[in-house]
């Protein structure tokens, strides 16, 4: 009941159900004269009927659409309605899948919450929304209630512009993890319209599953889709080759390490100043005159000063390059150097 | 009998008295009326048709569509008068009547939109919707009316329907 009055926020346009448990009296009257005199009324006994719990529930996308992701956030929110419009309460099971579409991205599953503070859209942390954690937390929610659920996720890097990713949020009723243990919808044996489960309904009425369980006419589940947009940057480093000297490549002291730099920008849209630096631990020191870039030779003394960006700074130990401004879908640019084992 | 069992053997002959006379009440002039309902099942036959057939209900869920029944007897041992029965039946407040359902052979069928203060044919009846008068609607319909036009002899019987939808 917590849940129920904590999540009975938003106003819904569902048609309401007769409650799950009413019962339906229905009790006629006849009069009738015999020889012209009027004779007491009679009244029928009453046809009663026994409202069942109907199991119905409707999971949309809030987002009108797909939502767009930029870096160097990478992430992303994804939000849902879930409404219970069955006819009694029910606690439902929220279960979020990443690998949804073929092709695009699949988002990995950092946080699912339920709107709670009253304040539209995801916070985290203190007086934030709550955090939810399935089988722990499934919310009850009245009939004809819709509660708000948020899916953080975060983006893989090396993605190409206008990609998609895309999540599937589902509402699995309690009832359904109560009496078969299935939690979600894919599962072998989850109910469809018209299966019944006697006696767990509200105030021990039956259970009835309703038609948006239909299996190709589900609102069981909705879908979210996030889109890159805007640039992302990536940036891999690999060591290509180790020369020990001895024409064997291991990594023993004086031996000589190839290290390349790769950097490209997915997404959409271009980056600008972008220059890549990589401090050499303490176990490496730098090969002079060995910075290459897309394997054009660069000297290491940032000289001229405003013109030669690249080089190697022997104060901080690092390889800087300026690539300066880059666009998405551009390709690789290689920046390598030798640095030798000490 | 000590004065403690006279008076019970008094109340005795009293309350047997009394239901002697109940029973007696009732043997002569009565009319007996009785209700069921069935839930209409809209199934698809083999050929891609729907059909529809009536189950016995326990309980419904929302949007069933149910068939009430009510059935009159005479009896009595006299001729109830033509055109004097009366059979009203105040719609359940969960439902709505679907419209063109009510039937009764030998019945004149009128409905309420007021709660049964007043009858009429369905082109007739009015309601105030956002503040102007409109035609009414089966959704409106309060209550029914029949008025079966035939006299019913000692046991003869006959029934009216109709069907409504789960609110």
């Amino acid at each position: 009941m917590i849940f129920a009055l904590l999540f009975a926020a938003s106003t819904a346009s569902w048609a309401l159900g007769t409650d799950a448990g009413t019962l339906i009296t229905n009790t006629a009257t006849l009069s009738f004269e015999i020889d012209g005199a009027a004779q007491p009324i009679v009244e029928s006994a009453s046809a009663i009927t026994r409202v069942d719990e109907r199991l119905d529930v409707a999971t949309v996308s809030r987002d009108g659409g797909l939502v767009l992701i930029s870096s160097p956030s990478r992430q992303g929110v994804l939000s849902f309605d879930v409404t219970n419009t069955g006819n009694g309460d029910e606690v439902f099971r929220l279960v979020v899948d990443t690998d949804v579409d073929e092709g695009g991205f699949d988002p990995e599953l950092v946080q699912l919450y339920i709107e709670s503070n009253g304040i539209p859209g995801l916070q985290s942390g203190n007086g934030g929304d709550l955090v939810y954690v399935g089988g722990t937390d499934d919310p009850l929610i009245g009939s004809d209630e819709t509660i708000v659920v948020y899916v953080e996720l975060n983006v893989p890097d090396s993605l190409p512009g206008a990609d998609e990713g895309s999540v599937r949020l589902s509402a699995v009723a309690g009832t359904f993890v109560q009496a078969l243990g299935v939690t979600h919808p894919d599962d072998t044996g989850f109910p469809v319209p018209g299966a019944t489960f006697p006696g767990l309904g509200d105030r021990s009425v039956d259970v009835v599953v309703g038609l948006s369980h239909e299996p190709r006419a589900s609102t069981v589940s909705a879908v979210g889709t996030l889109q890159v947009d805007g640039p992302i940057v990536s940036m891999h480093k690999t060591a290509l080759a180790v020369s020990d000297g001895t024409g064997g490549s291991r990594v023993i002291s004086g031996a000589e390490i190839t290290y390349e730099l790769a950097v490209q920008v997915v997404g959409t849209g271009s980056v600008g100043q972008l220059v890549l630096t990589d401090q050499l631990p303490p176990e490496l020191a730098y090969v002079p005159g060995t910075l290459m870039l897309d394997g054009a030779e660069l000297d290491d003394d940032f000289l001229p000063a405003g013109q030669d960006d690249a080089g190697f700074d022997h104060a901080t130990d690092t390889v800087s390059v300026a690539i300066g401004s880059m666009a998405a879908g551009s390709g690789l640019r290689r920046v390598t150097f030798r640095a030798a084992v000490r | 009998m000590t004065v403690k069992e006279i008076r019970m053997f008094r109340r005795f002959v009293q309350v047997l008295g009394l239901a002697l006379l109940l029973v007696g009440g009732a043997a002569h002039a009565g009319v007996e009326l009785a209700t069921s309902v069935k839930k209409v099942v809209a199934v698809l036959d083999e050929n891609g048709q729907v059909t529809r057939r009536l189950e016995a209900v326990e309980s419904v869920v929302p949007e069933d569509v149910l068939l009430y029944t009510i059935t009159f007897t005479n009896a009595g041992d006299e001729t109830v008068d033509a055109g004097s029965i009366v059979i009203t039946n105040p719609l359940p407040a969960e439902t709505v009547y679907l419209e063109g359902t009510a039937a009764g052979s030998g019945t004149e069928i009128t409905f309420s939109v007021d709660g049964g203060e007043t009858f009429g044919k369905p082109e007739t009846l009015e309601v105030q919707r956002d503040g102007t008068t409109q035609a009414a609607q089966a959704a409106d319909y309060t209550t029914i009316r029949w008025i079966f036009e035939p006299a019913l002899d000692p046991g003869q019987s006959g029934d009216v329907t109709f069907n409504v939808r789960l609110k």
